[in-house]
């Protein structure tokens, strides 16, 4: 292929020197190498599969052979040419993370014991592994940094979207980590009393909950769910080290970002209590006393409880914790401007969102990836009430008009929201300023207008999940729909996505699925890397969720996903593609060296 | 007493709180993993018996179960029905030929213990 005459790479390595203070002569080696596809750890060559039984019904996690990528023609209907893979040429390579759900576990703002008065209605509440999302998170930082050239082509990453849930309840200390964690800034996940644990998993008399140090008196015990002696302590007191993205990473909002428990309104007295000293240990003093805060801020019945409770100084049902003024909850612009406190590298400063975004209040934003694409973030979030979404108006609006600009241009246009086609049906409206709502059909009824759009990322329903999405006038054409599994529940996994050219009037969008990086088999290990591991196996054996259910199938997996050509590719250059990902790779190389400018 | 007035708060609390029932539904795990699983399920099944699928099933609430219609490179029609609000079995057809009649949990399971 007709790359960069020798003056033109010449140049290029000159200037990505400069702009990465990196030498000319090692920037030029790594330039000149040939792309080869990168053979480091993913789902392509070792998966993780449930195990033998260890105790009762509690099992263990094994190696399980790779799975090679499944071509799937539901839009182009009919078999690839075997030839594609001799001449295709990589577009876009991308990192995909979603659902990380980071939490702060002692926080007095959570609502754990409501899973003794139903464990299938409040699953979310509690969960076996929720000391560990710090861990499991730097473990997928590591999994995608490993993986910063593509398995396909060679192709260095450009960028990656984080499609929302970052944070579990609003928290600032939990927004906070999960920026830290993505950035590469070490975490100590510990809130209230330095290096003790104050949490219903350290109180005996909350046998709902998982009591590793001895879970000999609690359901999860009963199940065969193991005894960890230390594992709260470690995962408190241990700094959690992250080698950090290696590429500009984007967010946009999720539920759980935007309103309490990824469900409800945030009354003002739940701020108060969330920065205070008690936490509930049963579920009767959570809702009496907690969540009738909620009931008490949008009804007369409510209220006259509120003042019931709090004049006769019910306590019972609480215990004292160590107050932290660092868990207060966040309001909704609050989750933006949090993106501004980050390092440079890999940046960039508000991670999408812009100073405009803080200015105006607006919640979704755009951003070119390369030459060649266009990243459209968009807030699919209801902050009225429910877990699920829609796309308002006013911002359906917006994007029609970014992708009719998109389409003339001559770029792909990616998307990133937090709900899935299946959770955009939310009607909940805000009382004070009321706008349509768009729903699932209709929005994808508008993208299918437009042959520029080739993917829709997304997350939300915690499992990996592939769809097609052809025009509905008979006519070739659609584009890809890929939703990912989360970081908080089995089987802990996100993906890689590579759009690639065919050269013959097709594309192939690779998915390849990644666990994250610590090993399968638990194998007693407390280090952070070991309590990344404990929690994968913690969580495929937290019956109530369905972990095996979250894998998704093959065809959801390791895939290429053909479609046509949006426009003629044989206008985008090899030359131009060589520039394109020359930056990339300096940039790589720039993270590689520690970021050294 | 204090205990007494607790659970009375909570009582009162879940009853306003019941009036939000689909906002409650919500923290349950996150929708859809019914027509997840029987989508998994089917699919899992077909490629089991090495099948090459060219529309992968697509299911719909219809009301009374789930339906997935689909099909195959040669042409073949994938239809699969699991009957009830909250079905446990399903039937996958592939054309005229029952490919499987059964379990979907089983299905799952299987498959997420497969090593080899």
């Amino acid at each position: 292929m007709a790359g960069l005459s020798r003056r033109a790479f010449l140049a290029t390595v000159g200037a990505l020197s400069a702009a990465w203070a990196i030498p000319r002569d090692a920037l030029g080696q790594v330039l000149a190498a040939p792309a080869t596809p990168s053979d480091a750890p993913s789902t392509l060559q070792q998966t993780i599969r449930v195990g033998p039984i260890q105790s009762r019904n509690y099992r263990t996690l094994v190696p399980g052979i790779g799975e090679p990528y499944y071509p799937r023609l539901d839009i182009t209907g009919q078999l690839p040419d075997p030839a594609r893979a001799d001449r295709r040429r990589s577009l876009l390579y991308v990192g995909h993370l979603s659902d990380i759900h980071i939490m702060d576990v002692q926080s007095p703002a959570r609502l754990e014991p409501l899973i003794a008065m139903d464990h299938s209605l409040w699953a979310g509440a509690f969960r076996p592994q929720d000391a560990l999302t710090c861990h499991v998170a730097s473990s997928m930082v590591q999994s995608i940094a490993d993986l910063r050239t593509s398995p396909v082509t060679g192709a260095p990453l450009s960028a990656a979207f984080v499609t929302g849930d970052s944070a579990d309840m609003l928290s600032h200390l939990e927004t906070r980590w999960y920026i830290d964690i993505l950035d590469g800034t070490p975490v100590t996940p510990d809130s209230g009393r330095p290096g003790v644990f104050e949490g219903v998993q350290a109180w005996a008399e909350a046998t709902y909950a998982y009591h590793p140090d001895d879970p000999g008196s609690d359901m999860w015990g009963a199940y065969g769910f193991p005894t960890v002696p230390g594992m709260l302590e470690a995962a408190i007191t241990q700094q959690v080290d992250s080698v950090g993205l290696p590429v500009p990473w984007y967010a946009v909002y999720g539920n759980h970002d935007v309103t309490y428990i990824g469900t409800l309104g945030v009354p003002a007295a739940l701020r108060a209590f969330a920065v205070g000293d008690r936490k509930a240990v049963e579920w009767w003093a959570t809702l009496g006393s907690y969540v009738g805060q909620w009931a008490a801020d949008t009804s007369a019945l409510g209220r006259l409880v509120q003042s019931v409770t709090t004049n006769l100084g019910v306590d019972v049902g609480m215990r004292a914790v160590t107050s932290d003024p660092e868990r207060r909850l966040l309001e909704q612009a609050d989750f933006m401007a949090a993106h501004f406190a980050t390092a440079p590298n890999p940046g960039p400063v508000g991670h999408g969102f812009t100073a405009e975004n803080l200015a105006t209040g607006r919640t979704y934003w755009s951003a070119d990836i390369g030459p060649f694409a266009r990243a459209f973030g968009l807030d699919t979030c209801n902050q009225v009430a429910g877990p699920d979404g829609a796309v308002p108006e006013q911002q359906f609006d917006w994007l029609i008009g970014e992708l009719e600009r998109c389409q003339q241009e001559g770029r792909l246009a990616l998307l990133f929201s937090h709900h899935n086609s299946v959770t955009l049906e939310n009607d909940a409206q805000l009382a004070t300023a009321p706008q349509r709502l768009i729903h699932a059909e209709e929005f994808i009824d508008a993208l299918l207008r437009f042959p520029c759009v080739v993917a829709w990322m997304n997350g939300h329903t915690h499992n990996n999940t592939i769809t097609a999405h052809r025009r509905r006038d008979g006519q070739p054409g659609g584009f890809w729909e890929l939703t990912t599994a989360s970081c908080i529940d089995f089987p802990q996994q996100q993906q890689v996505v590579e759009v690639v050219d065919n050269r013959d009037g097709t594309l192939s969008i690779f998915a390849t699925t990644l666990d994250h990086a610590a090993p399968p088999a638990w194998s007693g290990d407390l280090t952070p890397l070991g309590l990344a591991s404990l929690s994968r196996q913690l969580s495929a054996n937290d019956w109530v969720e369905n972990p095996v259910m979250r894998i998704g199938s093959e065809l959801d997996r390791n895939v290429e996903l053909l479609l046509p050509s949006p426009f003629d590719t044989a206008l985008i250059t090899d030359a131009q593609l060589e520039q394109a990902q020359s930056a990339d790779r300096a940039r790589l190389l720039a993270y590689e060296r520690g970021w050294s400018t | 007493m204090c205990r007494r007035v607790a659970i009375l708060g909570a009582a009162v609390a879940t009853a306003l709180l019941a009036g939000c029932a689909s906002q409650i539904a919500g923290l349950a795990p996150v929708a859809g993993d019914t027509r997840a699983a029987i989508r998994t399920a089917a699919i899992d099944v077909l490629l089991q018996q090495k099948l090459t699928i060219r529309l992968a099933p697509e299911c719909t609430d219809v009301g009374d179960g789930y339906s997935c219609v689909g099909s195959l490179t040669d042409g073949s029609a994938i239809v699969v029905s699991a009957p009830g609000a909250d079905p446990t079995t399903m039937t996958v057809l592939v054309g005229d030929v029952v490919a499987y009649e059964g379990s979907i949990q089983d299905v799952l399971d299987e498959a997420a213990r497969r090593t080899g």
